[in-house]
């Protein structure tokens, strides 16, 4: 199972409190489903609001392999520039 | 004024042919002989005349609009209001969030106005004259509401809410009122507070900025047509035309396939034009009258309903020990949202903080709504004003511990490794270089002449990579194009002609770079964030790369051999075996011998999404004087230093420096917005918002770092936007120390100086 | 009120078009005659993107009346070239990177034309007072000071030869 951190403001927005939460996934893609199903809103901010590392490198592209004990940090994007697209 | 040191040619960088050279821009001429086409310059058969009627008030109800006069005037062809435009739940289905909402009801107003200056209502006619005359008929009834235009007065408990019911982000839900706070944000590292209590000297400040414009000399303009089957043009500069393309569909609901989006030539940007203002109401007015519609602003416009950077108010608490080592920080970030919600406070916290090492620091940051048009990106978002902060408090500590300032940020830079904000470590950054290239320049040694102060501070934006596409085909001739999907604000087309040129191992004059429309090449993210010659670089060298493989194929059929006994080196093929061993074609020699009617064409595409980029940092040392008697502040001298991992051109780089640290000289001196009683901006022109002229500066030397970052093939790192940042530390910390007394709010205007001055 | 039929010279051709009284000579230098070089940035005389040259004379064209222009001879940047061949500022300013966005550069181009006809030898600080009319946000000046000093290098050059 994948580890996924959270930021503290979007664990209460989105997940109920829980800062850490596990998820079985193989690919980013597959994280931000399994953590849109636990915190609907969740994959729309995703795409143009929040970035991921993976076990400490960050990783934009969703197609970024993800392994068995991998830890994934959610922080917020940053980007010259807008929200979208 | 120090001596000019510009180089008009410089020999290539270590081990290529191109990169690092200075040749001339390939879109050049156009551009000196005035027949680049620009946004405004832009004419279609039978185009219309648009015009926008704007809010005086700066917060209001619209109770009911007539437009029955306007309509009915000879040569008028449309007229609309926000009620043309899509309802809300049909434009948060399509973007599934509000922000296409917030972006459409921006540009048109529906039920309230919410700066002076917002869209009430537009027409289109046969001249501009007309199109003046017809807004004059319109009548809207307002009903005018109390503005809010200051943090204080935003934040108050009693204060008018600009949107009934919001709720900021990052805010919780279920315990918080309805407010004009926009967003929060924040994070922590270690325990501040008690790293803080222990610290050998601490500084505690509270820094103000105001509002600023990006100040681009080009005013936002468009040509829109969008026709009875659904299918939509726009004409239009900007920093990304798929970005105009993807706002437009999901707030008007066109197909994405259906807008097609051609960049026109782009008078600066700087991160005001990465989003749409004009357009969407453009398209409107033309699906209505049947034909093309122009709208432009005027200046007034551009300052008043456009997207400047947020004003910002920081408190800071640092502390070091008494050898220098930062051990604590708390930072706290308000920032100006303006009319609908933008939050730029989470890149700007972790932008500032970037440079160093801090084991401990609380990070704090919220956006709040005033009644100023909506804020938006100006290079290196909102990290100029969370930086002045920083690089203040590390000025005052190094006074504090009698230490060079230089010599206490080189103490505490992150090096690579160092854990970042979000704690991941950093890459090849470049930080350490930076600044010891900065102290080993004559300009930190050099004496200071009387009445002269020195300021020094670094700076970094964090920059970005993302999706880019691009195009390399060759002709029957052996020459090249390049297409691809970035706009060129700066002199990319160069860039990107030199990487392929390096790439193919072709001459740089064989190369050709164009920028096609939406519906002619794929995806490209929008050129902001430092990310151009870095993201679709790489998109340009990879289908540069697969065109070598076609090249290569070809080879081997010319000498009977396969393709993989074909080597590709210095511009041409080399035959690995069989009779031809040892020989070698040029691409030309390869591309004329085959026929172009009989072969495969020599043609690929390379799309990227890009990671592992890396800042941009700076550091800038200023030697100014200040008067008395004016309080008027002279810059005598000026050098800044960036890393840009490899310079592709050098020039070009040295430009975005150069730029860089005269816009952030404008924004530390002299930008500022004015606003009257109600709300409306006072200075909005470019004699009374006077940004800095050319009798204002001496030269400013640009000082290329290069510690190449190993995630792009030519080691690129963005240097688009790093440099605005340490001129506010700069400046502040010469002033400060000049006038012997801690400035903390910008600009550091004439009337402000002087008072200070007059007091101390 | 009916409109005003103007005769006029631009870059030695004769020109003619109608226009409303209030209109300016810059709207019909990008308008009726097609010459979009000329740029509006302001409209009122602050950033010297709209610069021309009246009988000899530099100005911001936002601020002439288009009826001004009758029987009067204005200089564009469209006219600054000599067919294929490049005036030295305009070859200077590409050498030198003294341009990113390009927005600003007709104007500039205009006036230091204007200054190098009155000074062949200007002190940088003259070259900066000169042009302190025309703004610029991308290069910072320091670029486009250079290439000035260095097509009046070369213009000096060409005269001691020639």
């Amino acid at each position: 199972m994948a580890k996924v951190v959270l930021p503290r403001q979007l664990a209460d927005e989105l997940f109920g409190g829980r800062e850490t939460v596990e998820v079985s996934a193989r690919t980013l893609y597959a994280v931000v489903q399994a953590l849109e199903a636990l915190g609907p809103g969740f994959e729309a901010r995703a795409g143009h609001a929040l970035a991921m590392a993976v076990d400490g490198v960050l990783a934009e592209d969703w197609a970024t392999p993800v392994g068995l004990d991998s830890e994934v940090l959610v922080v917020s994007r940053v980007a010259g520039g807008q929200a979208k697209p | 004024m120090n001596a000019p040191t510009g180089k008009l040619e410089t020999p290539p960088a270590s081990g290529y042919r191109i990169i690092g050279t200075r040749p001339v821009r390939p879109d050049g001429v156009d551009k000196v002989t005035g027949k680049a086409i620009y946004s405004p310059d832009f004419v279609a058969p039978g185009m219309l005349h648009g015009a926008i009627l704007r809010s005086p008030h700066a917060h209001a109800r619209i109770r009911a609009i007539d437009t029955s006069a306007a309509a009915a005037l000879p040569g008028v062809k449309a007229v609309i209001t926000g009620a043309d435009f899509p309802d809300d739940e049909s434009i948060i289905a399509r973007d599934k969030s509000r922000e296409m909402l917030n972006i459409a009801r921006h540009c048109m107003a529906l039920d309230k106005v919410l700066f002076d200056g917002h869209a009430v209502a537009a027409v289109a006619a046969t001249t501009p004259e007309i199109a003046a005359a017809a807004l004059a008929l319109i009548r809207v009834d307002y009903d005018v509401l109390k503005p809010v235009m200051t943090f204080a007065e935003a934040l108050a408990p009693d204060a008018p809410l600009l949107h009934e019911g919001y709720i900021g982000r990052g805010m919780d839900r279920t315990q918080a009122r309805p407010s004009n706070i926009a967003a929060v944000t924040g994070h922590s590292r270690g325990d501040a507070a008690a790293a803080l209590a222990g610290a050998e000297v601490v500084v505690e400040r509270t820094f103000r900025t105001a509002p600023v414009h990006q100040g681009y000399i080009e005013p936002h303009a468009c040509v829109a047509q969008w026709n009875a089957d659904g299918q939509a043009q726009v004409w239009a500069s900007s920093q990304g035309h798929f970005m105009i393309r993807g706002m437009v569909g999901p707030i008007l609901g066109i197909p994405l396939a259906d807008v097609r989006v051609v960049p026109l030539e782009i008078g600066g940007g700087f991160g005001g034009k990465t989003r749409v203002f004009l357009e969407p109401v453009a398209l409107v007015l033309s699906r209505k009258a049947g034909r093309p519609v122009r709208l432009a602003m005027t200046r007034s416009e551009v300052f008043r309903a456009s997207g400047p950077a947020p004003g910002s108010e920081t408190r800071i608490r640092m502390g070091a020990s008494a050898d220098g080592k930062i051990v604590g920080m708390e930072l706290d970030l308000t920032l100006t949202s303006g009319a609908y919600p933008h939050d730029e406070s989470g890149g700007s916290l972790m932008s500032a903080t970037l440079p160093y090492r801090i084991e401990n620091f609380t990070c704090s940051g919220k956006a709040v709504m005033v009644n100023m048009t909506t804020t938006f990106a100006y290079r290196a978002p909102s990290t100029p004003q969370s930086s002045f902060a920083v690089e203040s408090a590390l000025d005052e500590i190094a006074l504090k511990l009698g230490m060079d300032p230089l010599e206490l940020r080189i103490r505490n830079a992150a090096r690579p490794g160092d854990p970042g904000y979000y704690g991941l470590p950093h890459g090849e950054v470049g930080f350490l270089e930076t600044l010891e290239a900065a102290k080993a320049h004559p300009h930190w040694s050099a004496p200071l002449a009387e009445g002269t102060s020195r300021g020094v501070a670094a700076g970094a934006w964090g920059n970005y990579g993302g999706p880019s596409s691009a195009e390399v085909s060759v002709a029957e001739d052996g020459t090249v194009i390049v297409s691809e999907g970035s706009p060129d604000i700066g002199g990319s087309r160069a860039s990107m002609a030199m990487m392929a040129a390096e790439t193919l191992g072709v001459p740089y004059e064989q190369v050709r770079v164009v920028i096609p429309d939406t519906n002619a090449i794929g995806y490209t993210m929008m050129t902001g964030g430092s990310r151009t010659t870095f993201a679709t670089g790489r998109a340009v060298i990879e289908a540069a790369q697969a065109v070598i493989g076609q090249l290569k194929a070809r080879a081997a059929l010319i000498w009977g051999v396969e393709p993989a006994e074909v080597d590709w080196r210095d511009g041409a093929a080399w035959c690995g075996s069989g009779d031809n061993a040892g020989e070698s074609l040029s691409l030309k020699a390869i591309v004329t011998k085959t026929s172009v009617y009989a072969s495969q064409p020599l043609a690929a595409a390379g799309t990227v999404m890009a990671q592992g980029y890396l800042p941009g940092v700076g550091v800038h040392i200023c030697d100014l004087t200040v008067d008395p008697d004016t309080g008027v502040t002279a810059i005598t001298r000026y050098t800044a230093f960036q890393d840009a991992g490899t310079a592709i051109h050098p020039a070009y780089v040295e430009g975005q420096i150069q730029g860089g640290s005269v816009q952030g000289i404008g924004w530390a001196l002299n930008e500022e917005y004015v606003w009257n009683a109600a709300g409306q901006m006072d200075n909005a022109g470019f004699l009374d918002y006077r940004i800095p002229v050319c009798s204002d500066l001496p030269m400013i030397e640009a000082v290329i770092v290069e510690k190449p970052n190993p995630a792009h093939p030519f080691g690129v790192k963005g240097v688009g936007e790093a440099g605005i940042v340490p001129p506010l530390g700069a400046i502040g910390n010469a002033v400060s120390r000049a006038i012997g007394q801690r400035m903390t709010e910008l600009p550091l205007s004439p009337p402000r100086v002087h008072a200070a001055i007059a007091a101390g | 009120m009916s409109r005003l039929h103007i005769t006029t010279t631009v870059n030695g051709d004769a020109q003619e078009f109608l226009c409303e009284p209030g209109a300016t000579l810059l709207d019909v230098l990008r308008g009726p005659l097609g010459l979009t070089g000329s740029k509006e940035g302001c409209g009122s005389g602050d950033c010297g993107a709209c610069t021309v040259v009246l009988d000899g004379e530099m100005v911001c064209s936002c601020l002439v009346l288009a009826a001004e222009a009758q029987d009067r001879q204005i200089a564009t940047i469209e006219g600054m070239a000599d067919g294929d061949g490049l005036h030295p500022l305009q070859q200077k300013f590409l050498e030198h990177a003294a341009l990113q966005c390009g927005f600003c550069t007709p104007g500039f181009l205009i006036a230091a034309k204007a200054l190098l006809e009155r000074n062949s030898d200007p002190s940088e600080s003259e070259v900066r007072y000169w042009l302190a009319g025309n703004l610029c946000r991308c290069t910072g000046y320091d670029k486009i000071v250079r290439a000035v000093l260095a097509a009046a290098a070369d213009l000096r050059q060409e005269r001691t030869v020639a």
